[in-house]
């Protein structure tokens, strides 16, 4: 559930605003929702991780991984076909971890657990 | 609420991380923003085109705009009315090529740093000195006072700008989202940047202080010899013999004394870029209608130099490409007339040595008066440092570009600018050349195309030309300043009035031919006209040997088809290398070489000249004839205080192909006395060391393919966002003028008649998007030598097929 309300108040807000939007909204979701720090941590985390794992899948496959690809050259990376799954991995991984550690603050924030 | 120090810490921890996630740091984007999938990098993964129809509301239009899509995904506008036509061409460049507009426009204006930091500033520095803005500034008030052209650069402007405003931060190319800045509104400045920036590429070449020093060491006679005002071996553009239809107006008469002492350090100049234009009249085409081609060179880039469209409104239909941020077509046909361009070398940038009154600086001489210097401040916003303000001084010849203490070191651009002389460039005079390109593209005969080319100033091009009343043409066109022969050789002097520029050679003057005996019209850069041309343009062009070769195979044409000259346009053979074959062979010694050294003089002895990338023997001669002419002149031309410019390509084939025992031949560093002989051989044999060294055994490696290496860079040189290496044939002396980054960065070919067939391509795509299938498609395709076929749409009579996606672009 917990994981469901992080998905869908980031999508929703993720649509209309900065990339930072994911932090407050987190942190507001840690404060008000979370049951425990581990919840609080791994449900920001995965929220963030699957929704922008799921965003990256609907624009990249279309694009046959063309752009990330180069992007991962951009990176260093050699020339290769793959890079683009390193691209979504680093991707995806840091939203996770600014969701997660921001639902961490959230729920140091509330009085209980 | 629980607030404590862990419940503090975490807040602060995520903070910081959000924060650093948000800020450029080096040359790494802010990550958190830049791989954010719904406002980073990854809304620019384009899906490949599917076949739609969209309508779109915009502010400012007067009518209705559609564009239509072909395979290739060029737009085919089509407008009711002309202000609609230029607003849709400048909506859909800047959809398609926004970062481009806006880096070029940078680079011209020399504000890169405002957003790459103080690793740009010495460039920008550079562009400004030179007077990049001064030009610009110039052009632009010229080009507004013509109500016509204000019209069409206020509308292309508002067509940028139109969609620049609907942008959402998603939406940036990717470049603004890797450097971290935003687009900025256009304005029709702009455009006068980026055609200056072509005046910067084509038309802002050298060496005259190179030959100033030459002459100092060496003295007149052996400048004259070694660095002659017309070449030994030449096949003009204006056929030799043809009659000059005019009364030449007087030229001024040379002062006794034009050189002066200079001690600047210089690098030497580059072979140049290498284009070709030719057209054939229909008494030798299979249509009975002429057939025109061009191929510019230019050092290609991605995003792409050119971007290819179709301009259809009342009165107007026609197809060609443009450069992005100029409106209208710079090389295309219409159902009339078709016309190209290459390069026109002239002379039309000098050097005023400045005598000052005083350290004040303020006062400077011209003959017995003292004038006043107009100083001109500067101001360069840097990313993330202070702001630099600094002071150019002008003349009334131009800026000075660099006074002692303010040249760069590490800048080899600078390393052609003398200090304390002031810069006169054909860049900065005030001029309409967009108007040649607006009449162009709705001329109908040569009458128009004579009339068009009246307006165009710089960077001067031979402007070829065909229509389908069978005519062609040819001129090498632009603003020739009237000179005394030779005057701009070396460098001015700008305290002598005699010195000065006396005007310009009457446009109607410049040298031009209409459908010449031998049936065809052609240009590569080489000499304007032969030594029978009244005025002077400058004292060296590129070499003959495209320009010969050309003229060869087209006058064996009859009944000469579009396969034809696409075969001439890739042709790789090379007349230099023809000249140059077996002299050579003749002069090593075979008695001293090695077994892999002999294997490689056979390779090389039954070359048949022919650049080809599977070939061995082009990397052999590539390389030898590089190290041959190094050997021969760079004993006596090295100076590191007073450097200068080693003789021509051409100078060097006429010595070794006439004289035996030329003083030049001995290595003066050496105590023995070295004959033709050894040089030649020594440097074959060192040649095929560094092969060894570089490819290893003779073999594949040392494919001509692979060791020029052709590729394609981005403009930022970003990595990954730029080719792979490419294995093409070709060399600068060939047709195929392909060399590791230059090449020929459009080709066309148009067959004139009852319906105008054309074909082109160029190496790059319409999209300046690097995640886009349009933004490098056509490159496999250039590197084969092969064109698409262009589509040419006019309503109700072209087959729709071929379009993709159609956009409708209505009033809001």
């Amino acid at each position: 559930m917990f994981l469901l309300i992080i998905i869908v108040s980031c999508f929703i807000a993720q649509s209309i605003l900065p990339w930072w939007i994911i932090a407050p909204v987190c942190l507001l979701s840690g404060y008000l929702f979370s049951k425990s720090k581990k919840q609080a941590f791994w449900g920001g985390f995965f929220g963030i991780f699957i929704l922008w794992m799921i965003k990256i899948l609907s624009l990249s496959l279309p694009n046959e991984h063309l752009l990330a690809n180069k992007v991962g050259q951009v990176f260093m990376l050699p020339d290769n076909q793959f890079n683009w799954v390193i691209i979504l991995i680093v991707s995806s991984l840091i939203g996770g971890v600014v969701g997660g550690l921001s639902c961490l603050s959230g729920s140091h924030f509330r009085k209980t657990n | 609420m629980k607030i404590n120090l862990s419940s503090f810490f975490y807040f602060l921890l995520t903070a910081t991380l959000v924060f650093l996630l948000n800020t450029k740091m080096g040359s790494l984007p802010p990550l958190g923003k830049f791989l954010d999938p719904f406002n980073g990098f990854w809304q620019q993964a384009e899906p490949r085109l599917s076949e739609t129809e969209s309508t779109l509301q915009i502010k400012g239009l007067k009518g209705e705009v559609t564009i239509r899509f072909d395979e290739n995904r060029v737009p085919h506008i089509e407008a009711e009315n002309e202000e609609d036509l230029y607003f849709a061409q400048g909506y859909v460049i800047a959809r398609d090529r926004l970062w481009q507009l806006d880096f070029q426009t940078r680079f011209a204006a020399g504000r890169l740093s405002e957003v790459i930091g103080e690793k740009a500033i010495d460039l920008d520095r550079y562009n400004r000195r030179m007077g990049m803005g001064f030009g610009a500034r110039n052009m632009e008030a010229f080009v507004t006072k013509d109500p016509k052209m204000k019209m069409v650069l206020d509308a292309y402007t508002n067509g940028i700008n139109a969609y620049i405003s609907n942008l959402k931060p998603k939406d940036y190319p990717i470049e603004f989202k890797l450097l971290d800045y935003k687009p900025e509104n256009w304005k029709p400045i702009n455009s006068a940047y980026l055609l200056k920036l072509m005046s910067a590429t084509l038309a802002a070449a050298s060496n005259d202080f190179y030959m100033s020093n030459a002459l100092n060491k060496f003295g007149p006679e052996v400048i004259k010899d070694l660095f002659p005002n017309y070449p030994f071996r030449e096949d003009p553009i204006i056929p030799k013999g043809t009659k000059w239809d005019f009364d030449p107006v007087s030229i001024p008469n040379a002062p006794v004394e034009t050189s002066l002492n200079t001690n600047i350090k210089l690098d030497p100049k580059e072979e140049g870029l290498g284009s070709n234009n030719w057209a054939i009249t229909g008494n030798k085409s299979n249509t009975g209608f002429p057939i025109l081609a061009n191929d510019p060179h230019l050092e290609m880039t991605l995003p792409a130099i050119w971007y290819q469209n179709q301009l259809t409104a009342p009165g107007l239909n026609v197809y060609g490409v443009t450069i992005p941020g100029s409106p209208g077509v710079i090389i295309g046909f219409n159902k009339e007339v078709a016309w190209g361009v290459t390069n026109v070398g002239s002379d039309v940038l000098d050097w005023y040595k400045i005598t000052f009154k005083d350290n004040s600086k303020n006062e400077y001489l011209v003959e017995n008066e003292w004038r006043p210097i107009k100083k001109v401040v500067e101001s360069i916003l840097v990313r993330g440092k202070e702001t630099i303000t600094e002071t150019v001084l002008y003349t009334h010849y131009g800026p000075i570009v660099y006074m002692e203490g303010e040249k760069p070191e590490g800048l080899p651009k600078s390393n052609n600018v003398p200090i304390g002389y002031a810069l006169k460039w054909i860049a900065h005079q005030p001029s309409n050349d967009i108007k040649t390109f607006y009449e162009l593209n709705r001329a109908k005969n040569y009458n128009d195309y004579r009339a068009a080319l009246l307006h165009y100033v710089a960077p001067a091009q031979n402007f070829i030309f065909a229509s389908k009343e069978n005519d062609i043409a040819i001129t090498p066109n632009g603003y020739f300043p009237l000179k005394w022969k030779g005057q701009g050789k070396f460098l001015l002097d700008g305290s002598k009035s005699a010195h000065e520029w006396k005007g310009r050679v009457p446009a109607e003057h410049n040298p031009t031919v209409k459908n010449p005996q031998r049936g065809f019209v052609s240009s590569a850069n080489q000499f304007s006209a032969d030594t029978t041309y009244p005025y002077y343009l400058h004292w060296e062009f590129s070499g003959y040997e495209r320009g010969a070769r050309i003229n060869r195979q087209l006058a064996k044409m009859d009944k000469a088809d579009v396969r034809d000259f696409q075969q001439l346009q890739n042709d790789n053979f090379s007349i230099h290398a023809e000249n140059m074959r077996d002299v050579l062979v003749k002069n090593v010694t075979v008695s001293s070489l090695t077994n892999r050294e002999k294997k490689a003089l056979t390779l090389f002895k039954n070359w048949s000249f022919r650049y080809d990338a599977k070939e061995i023997a082009p990397s052999i001669f590539e390389w030898w004839h590089k190290a041959l002419a190094q050997g021969i002149w760079s004993d006596e031309f090295t100076d590191s205080k007073y450097p200068m410019v080693m003789p021509s390509r051409d100078r060097t084939v006429a010595l070794l192909i006439s004289d035996e025992n030329a003083k030049w031949y001995d290595d003066i560093k050496t105590n023995e006395k070295e004959s033709k002989k050894d040089i030649v051989t020594k440097t074959f044999k060192e040649t095929i060391d560094s092969l060894y060294e570089s490819y290893g055994e003779i073999g594949s490696k040392w494919e001509w393919g692979h060791v020029k290496g052709t590729n394609i860079p981005h403009l930022a040189k970003i990595v990954g966002f730029g080719t792979k290496t490419l294995f093409t044939g070709g060399s600068k002396t060939a047709v195929n003028a392909i060399s590791q980054t230059t090449g020929p960065s459009w080709k066309m070919i148009v067959s004139l008649g009852d319906k105008v067939e054309a074909f082109g391509l160029f190496p790059g795509g319409e999209s300046g998007n690097p995640g886009s299938f349009y933004y490098d498609n056509m490159v496999e395709k250039w590197a084969d030598g092969k064109l698409n076929s262009l589509y040419f749409y006019e309503r109700g009579k072209s087959d729709t097929k071929r379009i993709k996606q159609t956009i409708s672009l209505i009033s809001k």
